[in-house]
């Protein structure tokens, strides 16, 4: 903490701007926690400067945040803990979510760095630079990818790859709630946001902590002139009472504030499971998507088979001599009649039913044609989003 | 990275899908309704003093400890009619958010 007294003045006045700056949203603010550029650690009120950028890098082993430091919590409480398993680089990473990359030495992190600085645009005037397009990498197979079973998992990073640019997929907070997947690739060589439902991890549920990291990016893309794609696939919201005690409605509402806030183009496609209030906060038409697409595997219901065949014919299969059997056949008559995309599309919710290997054509065509979407929202001081 | 890659299943609407099951969800304590008779500390701090003994009879809103807690001298009154069973701590001692203090009976 040598460096503490300038430091912590340096870091005032940093702050000052960067409150100035991310009160307008005008620059992209980019800062990275390190030995040879920054306090290490950085702790007590300094470490709001950190916290109001818009990314933050840490470094494994190098890279500490912390309000109260070991020694304070030692003294109030007697409770030892190490400054590394209080705030260091993992933590952040990991548990707390307060940085977005990880990186095991400063190489690594410059590196990231560098490639975050070619997604982003210089200001919010401005569009993100263009690039040369590529075709994805052969090896990521979209139509072998997602299982057609809805409660098998795979990894949607892949189904990412094999939809952008060289298979180039930039994953952010990529160790933090990671049952949903944010991140920048291209489309035809243009910057383009990813949200993406993950069935790999926790069935791709939306909990508090992957609702606070989907809508955080969603509002970066907008305040940027990102178009975003989501790409959906889960179960609905995860039960629990510490789930529902801990806020879930308040921090589920992020997701569909930012969504609906959002006027950059906003492109949907439906991979397999979109039930309930999940489906609505997915980026879906009722929050105002510009276009929804819908693979032929897509179930678009109120929730999965199992459970709404269980309320629905609740009286049948109660009534039944066979109950077992009964609930069987109820949950095949549902999955026939609303198990699928084409209820939803008969409503204008989807506007087209695609195959997997079209869904890259599709949506770079959409992103062309909404190029110039130009959203005039009406004048206010500012929203109040369920913070 | 991941050193659990194990896949269980998890239960969502009576549907089981096939996932991996983070430390956080696995780790989490099951809800147990809050018991009256036994009173935790609300905040990290010190017991400053204890007012009460054991086997004492006290009343509703009566004060049975000062915890010293944020640069507060922090009373901790009494939630019910009762005898004080035991108290789990002594004076002076350091206390965590949930520590039990004291039960009543």
């Amino acid at each position: 903490m040598t460096q503490e007294v300038p430091g912590y003045r340096k870091v005032l006045t940093h702050l000052q701007v960067m409150v100035k700056f991310s009160s307008v949203t005008l620059y992209p603010v980019v800062l990275f926690l390190n030995s040879l550029l920054f306090l290490v650690p950085c702790a007590g009120g300094a470490v709001y400067s950190p916290a109001l950028t818009d990314f933050v890098f840490v470094v494994d082993n190098i890279s500490k945040m912390f309000i109260t430091g070991p020694e304070v919590i030692k003294t109030v409480l007697g409770e030892e803990i190490s400054m590394e398993d209080l705030g260091g680089a993992r933590v952040h990473s990991e548990i707390t979510g307060n940085a977005h990359f990880f990186a095991l030495s400063e190489e690594e992190c410059f590196d990231q760095i560098k490639k975050l600085i070619t997604f982003i645009p210089w200001n919010n005037g401005q569009k993100a630079k263009m690039f040369e397009s590529g075709e994805p990498k052969p090896e990521y197979n979209i139509n072998k990818i997602v299982p057609e079973d809805p409660t098998l998992p795979y990894d949607v990073k892949d189904v990412i790859r094999a939809i952008v640019d060289n298979s180039d997929f930039f994953e952010i907070m990529e160790l933090y709630a990671k049952n949903i997947v944010i991140g920048f690739g291209r489309m035809g060589g243009r910057t383009t946001g990813f949200v993406a439902n993950q069935p790999l991890e926790m069935a791709g549920v939306l909990d508090v902590d992957s609702s606070d990291k989907a809508a955080r990016f969603i509002r970066y893309c907008d305040a940027f002139n990102i178009p975003i794609i989501t790409l959906v696939d889960l179960p609905g919201y995860l039960p629990g009472v510490d789930q529902e005690h801990a806020g879930v409605i308040r921090h589920g509402a992020k997701v569909l504030y930012a969504y609906s806030e959002a006027t950059v183009p906003k492109l949907t496609v439906i991979l397999r499971k979109a039930y309930g209030g999940g489906y609505i906060a997915m980026s879906s038409r009722h929050l105002r998507a510009d276009f929804v697409f819908a693979w032929p595997s897509a179930e678009i219901a109120v929730m999965g088979p199992e459970g709404a065949a269980n309320i629905i014919f609740r009286k049948e299969i109660i009534s039944s001599a066979d109950p077992d059997g009964m609930r069987k056949q109820k949950v095949e008559e549902y999955k026939t009649k609303f198990a699928n995309p084409y209820v939803a599309a008969s409503r204008g919710y989807v506007d087209a039913v695609i195959e997997p290997s079209e869904t890259r054509k599709f949506l770079m065509h959409a992103i062309e044609v909404s190029e110039n979407k130009d959203v005039t929202m009406p004048h206010k001081k500012h929203g109040l989003p369920p913070f | 990275m991941n050193k659990d890659n194990k896949l269980g299943f998890l239960n969502i609407d009576t549907s089981l899908y096939q996932t991996r099951i983070s430390n956080k969800f696995q780790n989490r304590s099951p809800y147990k309704p809050a018991d009256p008779r036994i009173i935790l500390s609300f905040i990290p701090g010190t017991v400053l003093e204890i007012l009460i003994e054991p086997w004492q009879r006290v009343t509703k809103g009566e004060d049975l400890m000062i915890l010293d807690a944020m640069k507060m001298k922090n009373k901790l009154k009494c939630n019910m009619d009762g005898v004080v069973k035991s108290i789990a701590v002594k004076k002076g001692d350091k206390v965590s958010k949930g520590t039990v203090l004291l039960e009543l009976e």
